[in-house]
């Protein structure tokens, strides 16, 4: 697909990355130096004489130009260097928001960057790399350096003809999705940590949020979302420069977590999850959304003149969701740089309901408060379960969750045969926590660095500073939503499609599997920890994604499941409860430890209980670790077990959860 | 402005939620800060079991509000009986509290000068299984409240906020509120659900119901 000639597709700027500027240079006689098809001095090469496709356009325009070092003088916006007015054209006040754009992408930030490719660079600073490397795949250790960068003139060729075509980000990204896996967004260690793809989305993004609020002028270009025009001028004078936009163009960042007042009470009221990953998946493709998962929201946006938090956030509130978010408002220059950790004071926690009367009357002729929402009226006729013959007042939104859910035929094991048959079920939910993410990664980061170089501690806790969150963050996210598409694919290969309710979206974060033999609990809790392993297997010990299985019978209210899955994320990845008969809590090595110990061969269920029971008497410890010794040869496994440090608490219950399973 | 200060102590207590699907009646959520745990006792829970107390009427005016600082969580499964026909319907469970201590504080007024020193009074639900007999203790004096900001830590309706130091302009259009409706009496047996303020809203108001913090999460 293509766009017309005079689009700027962002999304392309970096192309050049995906060369082999030594291998090129050889085979074609140019000197390929930069990724802006420049030489050595930022010059821009003759393609024509090397008998190369030259194109033409404001993309072409972006990215040879989006270096600041090809502006012109102080990179002011009026006076580019001829050859760049010359090319640019119309385009150039586009090619200045690619710039801008790309500096809040990147993740560290260039002035650091600059400084250490200077001649203060360190004699032993490991070399580039062509090779994107992974934080939580990798080992810190082993770098590579090469990558699968375009080496061949025709290879070349096909590039340059492509870019001629004016093809669309879609296009680029079906085309050199491969190749922009695995190339870092920068070469130079240690900023080889984030992939070209999430780099490029970000600059699309970004790019098209800054040109929706900035106009051309005769003057250069003007931010419109303050009262007056903001031009970013240097300060000596009155000419807008690059670095005036960065500092005076104030922009917000927001981070939204979204919840919904239900409670859903039958399997059809799951159509709020149904509804909620629509809206999420319909927001996740505008460009203000950074990031999201199925109840998180990452956005960027103009001041609130532009657009209001409300309007950007209206699709979820019109829904009924509330929105609680942290806004954090500052020039792009401070947004790009981890503002919520570092500049708390100029975050604000808003939360947004939607639409809320002052007032609900309760009498037998008018309308009722909602009795699942409880924040609206409900509609004036009941809703009758032809069942059970129960009526019950909810309101249109209500109502329309759990219409849609039955249009769709959706939760009808769960609502049907699961409940007749008389199954536990597990409502297995996988989350992300994002600020412990960024505690984590700057941990990975740190190894990183401390792994390839004999910097000091202090010196390597600078670069950690210098570590920006966002990029990061949405490549961290994208294996999340990996790792839910393969867990989600492993389970159904191992219980069978009869057995599992997807309850949102095609990368489910909420599914209930209903057990039908002893044991299936723990089965889960393995599928997740070996694709976790393929994914993440840097943050087994230090996981900011948790797995919680809750297990009941399929009648139990789910809302108070949810109570339990949603919970802000504890200490251990997984947490497994037992409604109303156990409780298990572990990391994923220590819970991979206890099923190495093969305690379901051990019937050993009476000792445990005895042995709580001592503990239950006497409230000491140590009396009930000396029950527990008492004929615990006839255990050798729960001796183990117990060597290795597992309470009697957490060995009970484990006992108690891999008994489930089966008809009740 | 000055408020009594009552200790709180029960038992067994169930400060619930109007949940759908009768089967489960639920406790109000904990609101956690760092180690700490709170749960409302929102203001038409405090309000309407002290008018009871008293022998007041729906409409006397009185105004009260506190929280939970303690309390193990239990559950209870029974099974009432119809009182008609002498059937047990469907079990239900029942979540409620042990071991419960908190604070509720009643603004000074004519109404609540009658209060005594010492008092036991039922509060919350399920009280003909023998839950909600508090034991409340009153502190020596009135406390006269300081402005503080920070979160709060009980339900309170809208009308009801300038009691207790908050402007209601503070709480209109968005913000870090948390809202909901509690119900408010307006005859001996109906009464309307009104726009209240919810536990975890941060705002500027008397410093008693506040706990300080800077995160909503």
């Amino acid at each position: 697909m293509t766009v017309p000639e005079d689009e700027l597709v962002p999304e392309l700027h970096d192309i050049g990355k995906l060369i082999d500027n030594e291998a090129l240079s050889q085979e074609t006689g140019l000197d390929f130096a930069h990724h802006y098809f420049s030489d050595q001095k930022f010059r821009p090469l003759d393609l024509s004489s090397a008998n190369l496709p030259v194109p033409v356009g404001p993309t072409w325009a972006a990215i040879r130009y989006h270096g600041g070092r090809v502006l012109g003088p102080n990179s002011q916006l009026t006076s580019p260097a001829p050859a760049v007015r010359r090319d640019a054209g119309d385009a150039l006040p586009d090619v200045y928001l690619v710039i801008l754009a790309d500096h809040l992408a990147s993740s560290t930030s260039r002035s650091v960057a600059q400084e250490e490719t200077g001649d203060e660079r360190r004699e032993n600073w490991p070399p580039d790399s062509a090779s994107a490397h992974c934080l939580w795949r990798d080992d810190p250790g082993s770098r590579r350096r090469t990558g699968p960068l375009i080496s061949t003139r025709s290879a070349l060729h096909d590039l340059l003809a492509f870019v001629a075509k004016n093809p669309s980000a879609a296009t680029f990204y079906e085309r050199y999705a491969d190749l922009l896996t695995q190339i870092p967004e920068e070469k130079g260690f240690p900023r080889d940590v984030t992939t070209l793809l999430t780099h490029c989305n970000l600059v699309g993004k970004y790019y098209r949020v800054l040109r929706s609020c900035t106009e051309r002028t005769n003057r250069g270009l003007a931010y419109v979302g303050n009262e007056q025009r903001v031009y970013g001028r240097d300060e000596r004078g009155s000419r807008p420069r690059i670095p005036g936009m960065e500092t005076e163009w104030p922009f917000r960042l927001v981070r939204c977590k979204v919840t919904f007042p239900q409670h859903p009470a039958r399997a059809h009221d799951l159509g709020v999850f149904l509804r909620l990953a629509e809206l999420m998946a319909d927001l996740g493709a505008q460009d203000t959304v950074l990031l999201h998962t199925l109840t998180t929201l990452w956005m960027f946006l103009p001041t609130d003149k532009v657009i209001g938090l409300r309007d950007a956030l209206k699709p979820l509130l019109d829904a009924g969701f509330i929105v609680g978010a942290e806004v954090a408002e500052a020039p792009l220059c401070d947004l790009s740089s981890n503002i919520f950790y570092r500049r708390p004071d100029l975050v604000q926690h808003i939360v947004l309901h939607p639409d809320m009367p002052e007032t609900i009357p309760l009498t037998h002729d008018t309308p009722r408060i909602c009795e699942l929402c409880h924040v609206r009226p409900s509609r004036p006729a009941p809703e009758r379960d032809e069942e059970s013959g129960v009526e019950e007042f909810l309101c249109a939104v209500c109502a329309g969750f759990r219409e849609k859910s039955s249009r769709e035929g959706r939760f009808n094991k769960l609502g049907g045969s699961w409940e007749k048959e008389n199954f536990p079920v597990a409502w297995v939910r996988i989350a992300l926590d994002y600020d412990r993410l960024w505690c984590v990664l700057k941990d990975l980061f740190r190894r990183y660095v401390k792994a390839n170089t004999d910097l000091p501690d202090d010196t390597i806790r600078e670069h950690v500073n210098q570590l920006r969150d966002a990029a990061l963050m949405v490549d961290f996210t994208r294996d999340y939503n990996d790792l839910l598409r393969h867990f989600a694919d492993a389970l159904r290969r191992d219980f069978g499609d009869a057995s599992i309710e997807e309850i949102a979206g095609e990368r489910p974060e909420l599914l209930v599997v209903a057990l039908k033999e002893a044991g299936q609990a723990f089965k889960i809790v393995d599928t997740f920890e070996t694709e976790f392993r393929s994914v993440f297997p840097l943050c087994e010990d230090d996981s900011p994604i948790s797995l919680s299985i809750s297990i009941s019978n399929a009648k139990y209210p789910f809302f108070e499941h949810w109570r339990f899955l949603d919970a802000p994320q504890q200490a251990n990845a997984i947490r497994i409860q037992a409604v109303g008969r156990a409780r298990l809590e572990l990391s994923i090595p220590r819970f991979r430890a206890l099923r190495n110990l093969g305690l379901e061969e051990t019937k050993a269920s009476s000792k445990l209980h005895n042995a709580a029971a001592v503990f239950a008497r006497t409230d000491s410890h140590l009396l009930e670790q000396v029950d527990l010794l008492d004929g615990i040869k006839k255990f050798p496994n729960l001796f183990a077990a117990t060597s290795q440090g597992f309470s009697v608490a957490d060995l009970l219950a484990y006992h108690k959860i891999a008994g489930i399973g089966g008809v009740l | 402005m000055s408020f009594w200060e009552f200790e709180l102590t029960a038992e067994a207590l169930h400060i619930g939620e109007r949940i759908k699907k009768g089967t489960f009646r639920p406790l109000v959520p904990a609101f956690k800060r760092g180690s700490r745990e709170y749960r409302p006792l929102p203001y038409s829970t405090a309000v309407g079991s002290l008018r009871e107390y008293l022998g007041l009427k729906w409409d006397a005016p009185l105004h009260a509000a506190g929280y939970l600082t303690e309390g193990e969580e239990k559950e209870l499964t029974i099974a009432p009986r119809d009182n008609v026909t002498g059937v047990a319907k469907l079990p239900i469970t029942i979540q409620y509290l042990v071991r419960v201590r908190g604070k509720i504080f009643v603004l000074v007024d004519d109404q609540s000068r009658a209060l005594p020193e010492r008092f036991e009074m039922p509060m919350g639900g399920l009280r003909y299984k023998g839950l909600g007999l508090c034991r409340l203790n009153k502190a020596s004096k009135p406390i006269e409240p300081e402005k503080g900001e920070g979160f709060l830590l009980t339900r309170i309706p809208d009308t009801a906020l300038p009691v207790f130091g908050i402007d209601p302009e503070q709480v209109k259009g968005d913000g870090p509120f948390r809202r909901g409706y509690l119900f408010k009496p307006t005859s001996m047996s109906g009464g309307v659900y009104v726009k209240s303020l919810f536990e975890g809203s941060r705002v500027k108001g008397f410093d008693f119901l506040l706990e300080d913090g800077h995160e909503i999460r």
